[in-house]
């Protein structure tokens, strides 16, 4: 007799999609923030290379 | 100008006695940290007792797990200060200038912490033997065996990590993550060979334990000494 | 990537990169062709389809993720190259996230066929002892600041950490067999049918995948965190 357990395999299933997909969404975010700081940094670099070095 | 002599400067091992020697040295001198451990050992073997239910199991079955986890717990206790007296006024500057080599520094601290951990044992098995009412008998000489395999494990690995751990800014709660994981193959074999020896089961049964336990010692201070230099700054 | 350069452009991952959702694309083609096109496994029943993930995750968890951390760690303090600690560590934090999807799912399954959620076999042991040293190990980075130091920490842990695991393996499994347990069902059979065989190939393919975009995706991440910190660094 086959035993019935579709219900454990759907949870298993859905548990590891989460997890995976917060993992997912947790490096688009960190990675999101890391770029606008350094968006902001490269901005403001910029003005400086017009000047000759050690000025 | 070659006959000026220069002396040699100690040998690897000479120049561990001499680190170890220091630390001891220290410790001995106020002995609070040890003291404090003792205690702590101690009360831990009493609390234990009175978590069970005596009437359902048996003290001398509960010993040889409750000696583990005091052993395990005392013995960070222990480690947490062994690199802590250099932090102060960057002693460890003077260690790193002295002319030996690095892995003596380690074998020095381990050792002196061996001797830490090992009187701590020297006052908690026989602690343990009388208020669980343990059997007397040649299985305690076994028991002291195992367990001064036991230490050495702990304290290889324990002394590594904390070198790491007195470096960040959450070293006591660093230092047990670190070293737990680490701990768990150890003790392990102890509390089974030791269980085994215990209730008076004949040593080829805790022969694969112990074997284990062997094992463990002679890859992790290995592989701890070669390690050490790596978590110097220079 | 030399410093003093006033306006060295930023390791930017470009935002056209797809390689992340083609393999999540995959995983979503691998749960349709395991849960509907798969047959169900007569003696355990449909649980037994956790282990297309189950089994593949924690095969790459521990073969790949952690092998990987172990042999950049012990390069890393060979060499001293700081791309090899970059993927250490991300090669840690993945590694994390598919071990923590196999204790997660492993109890699933533990409890239709043991009965129980929990048993202290030599795997699942194992693959805990894997979940707290991997922990332990970026708990570890995040407490020390300094990068050079951080990276020689680490690499001494990861290095230390795969020895440590034989041991753990060895001592379950002693542990096990001197201690009666539970009858458990072998997960995966000699004979595979063809059907769950080349599931589990696809499964294997497919999370592979994830695993390399996952770690391509965190080592960005982490040069771009470097660059960051340098050029804030500079400034200060």
């Amino acid at each position: 007799m086959t035993p019935d357990n579709a219900s454990f395999t759907t949870a298993a299933y859905t548990l590891a999609a989460i997890i995976y997909l917060a993992y997912v969404l947790s490096l688009k975010l960190r990675l999101r923030r890391l770029r606008a700081r350094a968006i902001a940094l490269e901005t403001s670099a910029r003005p400086r290379s017009d000047r000759p070095e050690g000025a | 100008m070659t006959d000026i002599a220069v002396p040699t400067p100690p040998g690897m091992l000479a120049a561990a006695w001499l680190v170890a020697r220091k630390d001891l040295a220290i410790e001995f001198r106020t002995r609070t940290a040890f003291l404090s451990a003792l205690v702590f050992a101690l009360l831990g073997v009493t609390i234990f007792y009175f978590a069970w239910d005596a009437t359902a199991v048996a003290a001398a079955d509960l010993a040889p797990g409750v000696l583990w986890v005091i052993f395990t717990f005392a013995g960070l206790l222990g480690l947490q200060r062994s690199f802590g007296s250099e932090l102060a006024d960057r002693a460890v500057d003077g260690l790193l200038g002295a002319p030996i080599s690095r892995e003596s520094i380690y074998l020095g601290k381990a050792f002196a912490n061996l001797v830490f951990v090992a009187g701590i044992l020297f006052v908690t098995i026989p602690a343990v033997v009388l208020f669980y009412n343990l059997p007397m008998g040649s299985g305690i000489a076994a028991l002291a065996g195992i367990a001064a395999l036991a230490a050495v494990g702990l304290v290889a690995v324990g002394t590594l990590f904390s070198a790491m751990a007195v470096n960040t800014r959450m070293a006591e709660l660093l230092l047990p993550m670190l070293s737990l994981p680490f701990f768990v193959p150890v003790v392990m074999a102890a509390a089974q060979s030791s269980a085994r020896l215990m209730a008076g089961r004949p040593v080829a049964e805790a022969m694969p334990w112990l074997r284990i336990l062997v094992a463990f010692d002679i890859v992790f201070v290995t592989a701890c000494t070669l390690a050490f230099p790596f978590t110097l700054d220079e | 990537m030399t410093s003093g350069q006033p306006s060295v452009a930023p390791p930017l991952p470009s935002q056209r990169d797809p390689l992340v959702g083609v393999a999540l694309l995959g995983i979503a083609a691998i749960y349709v062709r395991a849960l509907a096109f798969t047959p169900i496994e007569a003696r355990q029943g449909a649980a037994q389809k956790i282990m297309y993930i189950h089994a593949t995750s924690a095969f790459i968890a521990l073969y790949v993720a952690f092998v990987l951390m172990a042999l950049t760690s012990a390069l890393y303090l060979w060499l001293k190259d700081e791309k090899l600690d970059r993927v250490a560590e991300s090669s840690a934090e993945v590694g994390l996230c598919f071990t923590t999807v196999v204790l997660a799912t492993g109890p699933i399954w533990g409890k239709t066929i043991w009965g129980a959620w929990w048993t202290w076999d030599a795997r699942l042991t194992a693959t805990l002892f894997l979940w707290f040293i991997i922990l332990a190990y970026l708990l570890l980075r995040g407490a020390v600041e300094e990068r050079g130091r951080r990276a020689r920490y680490s690499a001494v842990l990861g290095i230390l950490a795969s020895f440590l695991v034989p041991f753990i393996h060895l001592s379950v499994y002693l542990f096990r067999t001197l201690h009666p347990m539970p009858i458990l069902l072998k997960p995966s059979a000699p004979s595979l049918p063809n059907e769950m065989l080349v599931t589990f190939l696809l499964s294997f393919a497919a999370f592979t995948l994830l695993f390399i975009a996952l770690l391509r995706s965190r080592y960005r991440l982490a040069t771009l965190r470097d660059w960051v910190a340098d050029r804030e660094a500079e400034r200060a």
